[in-house]
C-alpha cells in the first residue's frame, strides 16, 4: 500500500486543523512545523499557535488585541516583497509560540519582586514601603507596615509603586491588608476609603534600573512610568484582614510595574489629629511569564518591543527556576537590610514611643537581639 | 418513507472492495452522509448504497463502533456508563496501527460520523504528542522539503521544542 499523500491535503484544512488543535503542548506544534514547509505554512496561516495560547490560557483573549494590534510588538523587519498580512501572521506565529511556551501554569501570589517607592512615608525607614512585602504585621515584635505622612485633609491620596517578578505578567487579583496599630489606644485601622491599581512600564529605559540595595527614593516616582491599565475603584473595608480585589478581567501587564493608589483616608491618629494611611501587606496574584521575556522601551511615548531572550533559557534549564529564587532572595536581602536597620534603631524607637505615651509591643526584646 | 416502523429494517452497503454489508437502519442513520441521502431520496431505501471510499475492514470496524455506542446511549446516562464508553473508545483505538487509524479517519470523515471523528482525531493527536519530527513525518507519510540550512535555522530558533521527545519506537 503506498503512503498516504500529504495528510493535510488529503483530509482538508478543517480536519487537519481539528487534529492539530488537539495538541496541547506548544512543543508539539513547533515540531509539526518542522515536518515540512507546507505544514509550517499551514500552522502559520491558520494561526494555530494563537489558538493554542487561547486554549491554554483563555484569559489571553482579552489581550490578543494588545499583542497584535496596539503596536506593542515591534514589527519584524519587513521584506519589501512580502505580503503585509503574511508578515503579520508570521510575526503572530512567533509571538504566540513564545507566549505558549512561557505560560506558567501556576498562578502565584508572590508576583511582586521589589518595592520601588511611595508617594510619602512617615518615619523612613521604619515605616517604609518595603514592609508591605512582608505578610506579617510584625516581625520579632517590631511592627511591619508602611505609613504615609499625616494630612489634615482626608481626601489626599497616596500611591505605592512596585516591581513585578517578570516583565510580562498576566495579573488576575490584588490583595491589600491595611495596618491596625495594635500599639495605639483603640487599635485603629489605617485603611483607605478605596483602592485602585495601575499596571505599566517605565517611561524610559533608564528608569527601569532600580538602585540596588541602597535606599531607594521614597518620593513619588509616578511620572517615571506609563500606566497602560487602570483598574476600577474598589472600596476598602476598615478591617485588619487581607482584602482581595479581583479584576473584572485578567490583565496582561507588559513592563512589570504596579501602582497601588489609595484613595481617601478614614483614620485619624489621636496623637496629632492627622489622617494617615498605613498598609501592612500587598500581594499580586497572577501568572508571570518566564524571565526570557523582556521589554525594550522604544521611545518616550512608551511604545515597546517584546523580546525573547533564548540565552536565558539555558540558565532556566540548568538551575531550576532562577526567577523565583531571584525574587525570593532579593526580597530576603531587602528584608534583612530592613531588619538590620531596625535592629539598630529599634531601641531608640522604643524609648521615643515610651516618651510619647504609645506603648511599643514586645517590650521584652533583648539588647543583643540580632535578626538573621 | 416506508411506514413500517419495524426495527429490523436493513440497509445494504457496498464497500470499495465489493463486500456487501447489511446493517440495521438505526446504525446506517448514524452515518450522516447516508442519513442525508435518505432524507433526500426516501424511495431509495431498497437500493444498495455504494461506498467507494471505504474498505470492508474499515466499515466493519465503524459498524461495530456505532452499534456499541447506540447500545450505550439506549441505557440511562450515568457516570459508570460514561466510564464504559471511555474504556470502549480507548480499546477501539489502542489495537489499531497508525495506518488503520488514518483509514478510519478518512472513512469517518466521508461517512460524516461526528462523534467517531472527534474521537479518532484526538487519538491521532495523542499518537504524535511528544514524538520526534521524523516520527511525525513517517506517520503522515511526508517528505521533508526543507533544505538542511532551513531546518537547522528553525530548530535553532526553538531549541526547547526539540528536547525530551520520546525515542522513536517504530
Amino acid at each position: 500500500m503506498d503512503n498516504c499523500c500529504d495528510f493535510i491535503k488529503l483530509l482538508g484544512p478543517d480536519m487537519s486543523m481539528k487534529i492539530l488543535l488537539h495538541l496541547d503542548n506548544p512543543a508539539d506544534l513547533i515540531r509539526v512545523c518542522l515536518v515540512s514547509s507546507s505544514w509550517r505554512q499551514f500552522v502559520i496561516s491558520n494561526g494555530l499557535c494563537k489558538q493554542l495560547c487561547l486554549k491554554l490560557l483563555p484569559e489571553i483573549s482579552s489581550v490578543t488585541h494588545t499583542i497584535e494590534v496596539n503596536n506593542l510588538i515591534d514589527p519584524v523587519k519587513l521584506r519589501q516583497h512580502d505580503h503585509l498580512e503574511l508578515e503579520c501572521l508570521r510575526r503572530n506565529h512567533r509571538v504566540y509560540a513564545f507566549l505558549a511556551r512561557g505560560l506558567n501554569p501556576l498562578t502565584r501570589k508572590d508576583c511582586i519582586s521589589e518595592a520601588i517607592s511611595a508617594s510619602s512615608t512617615d518615619n523612613y525607614p521604619e515605616e517604609s514601603i518595603h514592609n508591605t512585602l512582608e505578610p506579617l504585621d510584625r516581625i520579632e515584635h517590631i511592627a511591619s507596615y508602611w505609613s504615609s505622612e499625616g494630612q489634615s485633609d482626608p481626601a489626599i491620596p497616596e500611591t505605592l509603586i512596585y516591581k513585578l517578578v517578570a516583565k510580562v505578567c498576566l495579573v488576575t487579583e490584588f490583595h491589600v491588608q491595611p495596618f491596625q496599630a495594635y500599639f495605639q489606644y483603640g487599635f485603629p485601622i489605617y485603611s483607605s476609603k478605596a483602592v485602585r491599581f495601575r499596571l505599566g512600564h517605565p517611561r524610559l529605559p533608564e528608569a527601569s534600573d532600580t538602585k540596588d540595595g541602597s535606599m531607594p527614593s521614597h518620593r513619588l516616582a509616578d511620572d517615571k512610568f506609563i500606566w497602560t491599565y487602570i483598574s476600577p475603584e474598589f472600596p476598602m473595608a476598615q478591617e485588619n484582614c487581607l482584602q482581595k480585589f479581583k479584576l473584572p478581567e485578567n490583565v496582561l501587564c507588559i513592563g512589570g510595574f504596579l501602582q497601588v493608589e489609595l484613595l481617601g483616608r478614614v483614620q485619624k491618629q489621636e496623637m496629632d489629629g492627622l489622617y494617615y494611611i498605613c498598609i501592612s501587606h500587598v500581594q499580586v496574584v497572577g501568572r508571570p511569564f518566564l524571565p526570557r521575556f523582556d521589554i525594550d522601551i522604544l521611545d518616550a511615548t512608551g511604545r515597546c518591543a517584546l523580546k525573547y531572550l533564548p540565552e536565558t533559557e539555558n540558565c532556566m534549564l540548568s538551575s531550576g527556576s532562577p526567577n523565583w529564587e531571584n525574587a525570593a532572595s532579593s526580597r530576603f536581602r531587602t528584608l534583612t537590610a530592613r531588619l538590620i536597620q531596625r535592629g539598630t534603631r529599634g531601641w531608640e524607637q522604643m524609648i521615643l514611643n515610651t516618651l510619647l505615651g504609645t506603648v511599643a509591643a514586645g517590650a521584652n526584646e533583648t539588647d543583643d537581639e540580632r535578626p538573621t | 418513507m416506508s411506514m413500517a416502523a419495524v426495527e429490523t429494517k436493513k440497509i445494504t452497503l457496498r464497500t470499495a472492495d465489493n463486500h456487501e454489508f447489511e446493517v440495521e437502519e438505526a446504525i446506517a442513520m448514524e452515518f450522516s452522509t447516508i442519513k442525508t441521502f435518505f432524507d433526500e431520496n426516501p424511495d431509495a431505501s431498497e437500493d444498495t448504497i455504494p461506498l467507494p471510499n471505504v474498505t470492508s475492514k474499515c466499515l466493519s470496524a465503524i459498524i461495530e463502533y456505532c452499534k456499541s455506542h447506540l447500545a450505550f446511549r439506549a441505557r440511562e446516562t450515568s457516570s459508570s456508563i460514561d466510564e464504559q464508553v471511555r474504556t470502549y473508545d480507548e480499546e477501539f483505538v489502542k489495537a489499531r496501527d497508525n495506518e488503520s487509524l488514518k483509514e478510519l479517519i478518512l472513512a469517518a470523515n466521508y461517512l460524516n460520523i461526528k462523534a467517531l471523528l472527534d474521537m479518532l482525531n484526538q487519538a491521532v493527536a495523542d499518537r504524535i504528542k511528544n514524538k520526534s519530527v521524523e516520527y511525525v513525518r513517517r506517520f503522515f507519510g511526508l517528505e521533508n522539503d526543507y533544505t538542511p540550512e532551513e531546518e537547522a535555522a528553525i530548530r535553532a530558533e526553538n531549541e526547547w521544542a526539540f528536547e525530551g521527545v520520546d525515542p522513536d519506537d517504530d
